[in-house]
């Protein structure tokens, strides 16, 4: 048996089973207050809104915003961070823009993109955009700023050109800190989803399935939407984390190496 | 036998400059010189000599401080010669090393390799650093291929030979691992195979052995002795370590404490090919404790500037 508990997964599964044991013995023993449903209600709940015809809708619709929002915004921020790390000009410019935009919650910008453009979509995934850009911008730069200088010369010394060594080292070198900038923009792409969601006129998507419970007392609908943004949250994550891990694999073992 | 000595001074240093090895020149040396070289490695024509290294200084500012790394630093090495350089830390020796590579510029004086003078990095001039450095993202195998790519091999050739290269290495089999699957010892093999891949007249080693185990380290010496006799190519090997110095080295140049200056070279007159028995012999034995009497008072200097 503890062998079988270090298997990597097998302890943790337990717990997270352990945990999903006590919420449903606490709803079966009536402790959890009536907004709360348990594990099983919940997944009777995922059931009914999927063959009533609400859930699926409302889950391609966030998922197009989310997935436009952050397609934009990570890969302008792997860019310019890129560019940034790079030049020298590109870093002066951009990173002092960045740095003090920076701490400024990108939601908040989001009366103002209504202003603009209305309550459309394009305003929605510009906001999204806007946030994810910054998480892969920050560590795009730290990626390139943090390569051992030795690796530079070994470039060098085989006489590559700049745009080889740019090519075959500095973006390799860049790339672990590059995927976990963009798995934090992917992250924050499925909040700010949710956020313009909950705001203004023609939302659709699961923000405003959530919001409609809320506004109903409807919680089984409610927990249906929250739901269903975790199961998309969690499945983007684990997509993009295998992956970049396929992808990333020497790397991965010399750090693992390095302990 | 007595180790055979050259204190380089003025006289030496000239010598070294005008295109001769410099062991001509230990005119009124310390008693403990002998003069002149061996016979045997006593070729002096200028056209033997493939690295010169003609007085060269290196400063720079550290704060509102100038410091001197290298002070006059003359030194030649000649075809096919495994040349060891050892010092107390911090005497300039890796610095040294980086000018004759091209990764950094000396303040005044030349490297010329091969009758051209040094102003960049290049293929002809390898560099081994301490810390194995290669490209994690990369194979073993497309490590050691890229030198091949970047000078424009094809596919299939380069990829041969890299494999013959780590064959030479001894890391057959480990083609496909990933540097980080590797221990450091082997990790310094694949640098080492991927530096001979450029065919380098010159190898640079920058205390390559240092981050290892004593034992990996003895076993990497022996190999080091293998492949260097197979390969035929010129070595400047730095290290701080003596046995490492004189088990490797035709000949050991010693620096001193900065500046680093060129305290004596000693021809190290010991049959090859060597294996770990020589270590035991009393010729060796007696270079250690020569070069070990130089020594001496400069690391204890270093080490109470240190303090």
């Amino acid at each position: 048996m503890p062998a079988l508990l270090e298997r990597r997964g097998v302890a943790s599964g337990l717990f997270f089973a352990l945990v999903l044991l006590v919420w449903q013995g606490a709803g079966a023993l009536g402790a959890l207050p009536t907004y709360v449903l348990s594990p099983a209600q919940i997944v009777t709940a995922l059931i009914d809104t999927l063959v009533d015809g609400v859930l699926l809708p409302a889950m391609g619709t966030s998922l197009q915003r989310t997935v436009a929002g952050f397609a934009i915004g990570s890969s302008l921020g792997v860019f310019f961070g890129l560019l940034a790390g790079v030049s020298r000009v590109a870093e002066d410019y951009v990173d002092t823009l960045v740095s003090l935009t920076y701490p400024l919650p990108k939601i908040a910008l989001f009366p103002i993109v209504v202003i603009w453009l209305g309550y459309t979509d394009t305003a929605r995934i510009l906001v999204i955009s806007i946030s994810c850009f910054y998480p892969s911008f920050v560590n795009a730069l730290a990626g390139t700023q943090t390569i051992d200088s030795r690796l530079l010369w070994v470039a060098r010394n085989a006489g590559a050109s700049r745009v080889r060594a740019f090519r075959q080292v500095v973006l390799r070198a860049a790339m672990p800190s590059v995927a976990t900038g963009v798995r934090i923009s992917l992250a924050l792409s499925f909040i700010l989803t949710f956020a313009t969601e909950t705001l203004g006129a023609g939302r659709g998507g699961l923000g405003q399935v959530i919001e409609d419970g809320f506004n109903n007392l409807l919680y089984p609908l409610m927990w249906a939407g929250i739901a269903a943004f975790a199961i998309l949250g969690f499945l983007a994550d684990r997509a993009w984390a295998g992956a970049s891990d396929r992808f990333l694999r020497g790397q991965r073992v010399e750090a693992a190496s390095r302990g | 036998m007595t180790p055979k000595a050259e204190v380089v001074d003025e006289v030496a240093s000239d010598a070294a400059r005008s295109g001769t090895t410099g062991s001509a020149g230990a005119a009124g040396a310390p008693d403990d010189a002998v003069a002149p070289g061996p016979a045997s490695l006593g070729g002096t024509r200028s056209d033997d000599v493939l690295l010169e290294v003609r007085d060269l200084t290196k400063s720079f500012a550290r704060g509102k401080r100038k410091v001197t790394a290298l002070d006059g630093v003359s030194l030649s090495a000649r075809r096919g010669e495994f040349l060891t350089v050892i010092g107390p830390s911090g005497c300039g020796k890796s610095t040294l090393l980086h000018i004759i590579g091209g990764f950094e510029r000396a303040t005044s004086g030349d490297v010329v390799v091969d009758g051209r003078q040094v102003e960049s990095a290049g293929r002809d001039r390898g560099m081994v650093f301490q810390k194995a450095t290669l490209f994690p993202w990369w194979t073993i195998e497309r490590n050691v291929a890229w030198p091949l790519d970047v000078g424009g091999q094809g596919r299939r050739e380069a990829r041969d030979r890299a494999r013959d290269l780590l064959e030479l290495v001894g890391l057959t089999g480990f083609a496909d691992a990933y540097p980080g699957e590797l221990s450091g010892g082997m990790q310094q093999r694949a640098a080492l195979a991927r530096t001979l891949a450029m065919e380098p007249q010159l190898l640079l080693m920058d205390e390559p052995f240092g981050a290892l185990d004593a034992q990996t380290r003895e076993l990497m010496q022996e190999e080091l002795n293998r492949i260097w006799q197979a390969s035929g190519t010129t070595v400047v090997f730095i290290t701080h370590d003596i046995y490492e110095a004189v088990f490797l080295g035709d000949r050991v140049v010693v620096m001193s404490g900065r500046p680093g200056r060129i305290l004596a070279d000693v021809t190290i007159d010991l049959p090859r090919p060597r294996d770990s028995e020589v270590k035991g012999s009393k010729e060796f034995g007696d270079y250690h404790g020569h070069l070990w009497s130089l020594l001496r008072d400069e690391a204890a200097k270093a080490e109470s500037v240190r303090r």
